[in-house]
């Protein structure tokens, strides 16, 4: 009935819009199907989908209207069969996933629904949808927004997170105060200042499993666990002609949250990993930049502790999270360059991240980034130098170069106790080359070198080689041929089942891709390898894909 | 400017104040008084690095809880393949069945408590750190069935018979099965661990098969009476590789629907 009386709210917003002049309406559709052919020689086994299902898909149909202040929008969820949220389970349903109204009354904005926000950078709060990554995290609750004169704007929300077609029953309530105030009357320097708070209150069905767990704690590991947990952020971007600023603290009171490597004392004796704490938290976070023509430099650093801020303790991975940690290195886009991406890590995590882009001419670009993540002990979790450069000549070709150093703690990042450390050298080349005003061609070659050091084997999954061509008839038609493969295998490659050895195992993956206006279809073959999957520094383990996949995605 | 230092201070005031909504923990110790009994069914494997960590905890609850809590350890999917040094393959057709029916854990250590989808969770496969809270929990709910076994082992012919009761407890109208399971405790055999392989890592409560025909259990009916006893007999010869003296016999009742809910557990010794 609810859900009835929802969608009712929303025809009728939309119909009073119909009514009126200047309607404007717009939405988009994206979609995923994918055939599943097992593959037993690459992992591609063992799920719902390789064993009978065969066939997976996921769409999301969105549609806004906007008139006169008034913007309304729903959007239907459909999973199918689909391996996105859980990669090795299968998931079907399909609902309204979204829907939301909002209206603009004089300095006040008022939202109701599913809705998308964030304060500062995110780190106290950030209701986001990531697709990719099965990250929809929207607040289902109301918003209110209030200019206060023309540069200070308030906020304040309240409302559940969404958790699939349901919402977590932890209860999250917020207010924000930003601002914009110059300072020389040529507005060459102003400040950006704001300050946030986003309040969790655990429900009783939530914290009764709380205490239930920590009833079985021993003595010396129970704690008293609290309702509610705070968290507040301080937040300014200082720009100064060419310089840019921005300095974010936050702190979270204390709340119980579960930490994987807390020291846990067993009832046998022993001690294991893992338990419930009940910490206090805080991330300081800062950006400095200087850009001119031809030159940026960024500056980044950040350190984190206990600022693990959920709606449920119990839930880990992508699940239930509030915020998010800005990432401390640069993201990765060449496939090999790519494969090993270093998570936030929210317990305990301090870095420093430079990134230098210079172009002498419009025919030149140089690019340099450092980063380097520790935890609090200033163990090294990660570091990377990537240096690139690019050259152009006469809008005919286009060559990019560079080399990427890393060094992966695959033990913290993969959650293997006992992997060794990861140490990597990785050159990359991409040509592009016109061979008429519409038609190019482009070539990728990577080769991510595994070293060795004093290990028996090759570290992880050993050494790899990456090669692409495609071939682009603009503005509608590409073509792509690529293979990866682990030219040397190393100690956690796959075993041949039938030699008993650890071989050479091809990636191959062959698209069409095909554009028309704002709508793009897509037809791949894919042998892909499991990994790691990023974004921003979130992310998740995607199993190994066997098999072909179709892709829409459109925008009207 | 004084609006902000305002709102700066108000919140300032609000992280201050938050130690009046504690709660106090009630104290276990070690034991558990209670008459439910409740199953935990892991899903592990040799090659599951993060797995000896989440058998650690299950022994941990099995001090707790004592033989209220029953454990099955099933090696199934990926991570179950033995590696060429491993004396035994762990991994069953009817662990596979079992997995797929109830789904496959996303990471691991994973477990499913009394085989429910509890409020809130997506699937059964619950992480290690929901594991006790569940358990708890199941364990505070009155049973509504009482089990009891009695296991005949013939050493000479390795015949099992066995004799299952379930006795209501109360009036229960729905569709109850009847599910018994082997497990073998105490196989010395390689695993991953955070220190490396272990030639002789103890695996325990090892599954070895399902007794019942199929993997979701036998049927009971759909309508009980309090206090009306049924028995089932059940018989089977036991491999020469497992052995007795270490094996066990897991049977629960539990609902045959949507909810495949295990209602009250029971384990003995085989021998």
């Amino acid at each position: 009935m609810k859900k009835i009386l929802l969608l009712l709210s929303f025809m009728l917003a939309t119909s009073f819009a119909f009514g009126q002049e200047k309607l404007i309406l717009g939405g988009s559709l994206s979609g995923t199907a994918n055939f599943f052919r097992a593959d037993s020689t690459i992992g591609a086994i063992n799920t719902p989908q390789y064993d009978h299902q065969l066939f997976g898909s996921e769409t999301w149909v969105a549609l806004n209207a906007a008139y006169q202040g008034f913007e309304g929008g729903i959007r239907f969820d459909m999973f199918n069969n689909s391996n996105l949220i859980d990669p090795k389970g299968s998931y079907t349903d399909q609902k309204i996933g979204r829907w939301f109204l909002r209206k603009q009354i004089k300095d006040l904005n008022v939202e109701a629904g599913y809705i998308y926000d964030q304060i500062g950078s995110g780190i106290i709060y950030r209701a986001y949808e990531e697709r990719t990554l099965a990250i929809d995290n929207a607040l289902y609750g109301a918003r209110l927004a209030y200019n206060l004169g023309a540069n200070w704007k308030a906020t304040a929300f309240a409302g559940k997170q969404k958790n699939r077609f349901e919402t977590y029953p932890t209860t999250i309530k917020g207010a924000t105060l930003s601002g914009f105030v110059k300072l020389d009357s040529l507005g060459k320097f102003a400040i950006s200042p704001g300050v946030g708070v986003v309040e969790t209150t655990l429900s009783d069905a939530t914290m009764e499993r709380v205490v239930s767990a920590i009833s079985t704690y021993t003595p010396q590991d129970s704690i008293s666990p609290i309702y509610n947990t705070r968290a507040v952020t301080f937040y300014n971007t200082l720009s100064a002609g060419k310089f840019s600023w921005y300095l974010e603290t936050a702190f979270k009171s204390k709340g119980v949250m579960f930490d994987p490597l807390a020291e846990k004392n067993n009832w046998t004796g022993q001690k294991s990993l893992g338990k419930l704490v009940n910490r206090t938290g805080s991330v300081l976070y800062s950006t400095l930049t200087y850009a001119q023509r031809g030159l940026g430099i960024t500056v980044e650093g950040k350190r984190t502790e206990n600022f693990n801020f959920r709606v449920d303790p119990f839930v880990s991975l992508n699940r239930g999270a509030l915020n998010f940690l800005p990432p401390m290195a640069r993201s990765n886009t060449y496939a090999l360059t790519a494969f090993y991406s270093p998570a936030t890590q929210e317990f305990g995590e301090q870095g420093v991240q430079v990134d230098i882009k210079y172009s002498p001419s419009r025919k030149m670009n140089f690019g340099l980034n450092y980063s380097n993540i520790q935890d609090l002990d200033n163990t090294p979790l990660y570091q990377e130098i990537y240096a690139d450069f690019s050259i152009k000549h006469k809008r005919k070709w286009v060559l990019t170069t560079g080399v990427q150093l890393q060094h992966y703690d695959v033990e913290r990042y993969y959650n293997e106790p006992g992997a060794a450390d990861v140490n990597t050298v990785t050159p990359f080349a991409e040509f592009l080359y016109k061979l008429t005003r519409k038609k190019s061609l482009r070539f990728e070659a990577q080769y991510l070198n595994m070293l060795k050091g004093d290990h028996k084997e090759l570290p992880s999954n050993g050494s790899w080689a990456y090669l692409l061509a495609e071939y682009n008839i603009a503005p509608h038609w590409s073509f792509a041929l690529s293979d990866m493969f682990n030219a040397l295998p190393g100690e956690t490659s796959i075993v041949n089942a039938a030699t008993g050895k650890k071989e050479i195992t091809h990636y191959p993956r062959a698209d069409v891709f095909y554009s028309t206006g704002s709508t793009r279809f897509g037809f791949s073959y894919v042998k892909q390898v499991d990994g790691i999957v990023c974004t921003g520094g979130v992310c998740r383990l995607e199993p190994a894909f066997s098999g072909v996949k179709a892709t829409l995605s459109t925008s009207f | 400017m004084k609006k902000t230092l305002l709102f700066a201070l108000l919140t300032i005031g609000l992280l201050g104040c938050l130690d009046k909504d504690s709660v106090n923990i009630p104290t276990l110790g070690s034991g558990t008084d209670s008459e439910r009994k409740v199953l935990i069914e892991e899903f592990t494997g040799v090659r599951c690095v993060n797995c000896p960590d989440g058998s650690a905890e299950i022994q941990n609850l099995i001090a707790l809880h004592g033989e209220n809590l029953i454990a099955v350890s099933i090696h199934s999917g990926f991570f179950s393949k033995p590696y060429d040094e491993n004396k035994y393959d762990f991994r069953t057709a009817d662990g596979d069945a079992i997995a797929t029916m109830l789904g496959e854990p996303q990471a691991f250590p994973s477990a499913i408590v009394n085989r429910k989808l509890f409020a809130g969770q997506n699937e059964r496969q619950i992480s290690k750190q929901s594991w006790a809270g569940y358990i708890q929990n199941e364990l505070a709910e009155a049973p509504k069935f009482n089990l009891s076994m009695k296991a005949n082992f013939d050493e000479a012919s390795r015949n099992l018979k066995l004799k299952v009761t379930i006795v209501p407890l109360e009036n229960v109208h729905e569709d109850i099965n009847l599910s018994v399971l082997l497990t073998e405790d105490d196989i010395q055999d390689y695993q991953i661990t955070p220190a490396g392989k272990i030639p002789d890592y103890n695996h325990k409560h090892v599954f070895r098969r399902v007794l019942t025909n199929e993997v979701g259990g036998v049927s009971l009916g759909s309508s009980f009476t309090k206090g009306q006893s049924e028995s089932m007999d059940f018989a089977i010869t036991i491999p020469d590789e497992w052995k007795a003296d270490n094996c066990h016999i897991v049977s629960f009742v539990h609902k045959n629907g949507a909810d495949l809910d295990v209602l009250q557990a029971e384990q003995v010794k085989m021998k």
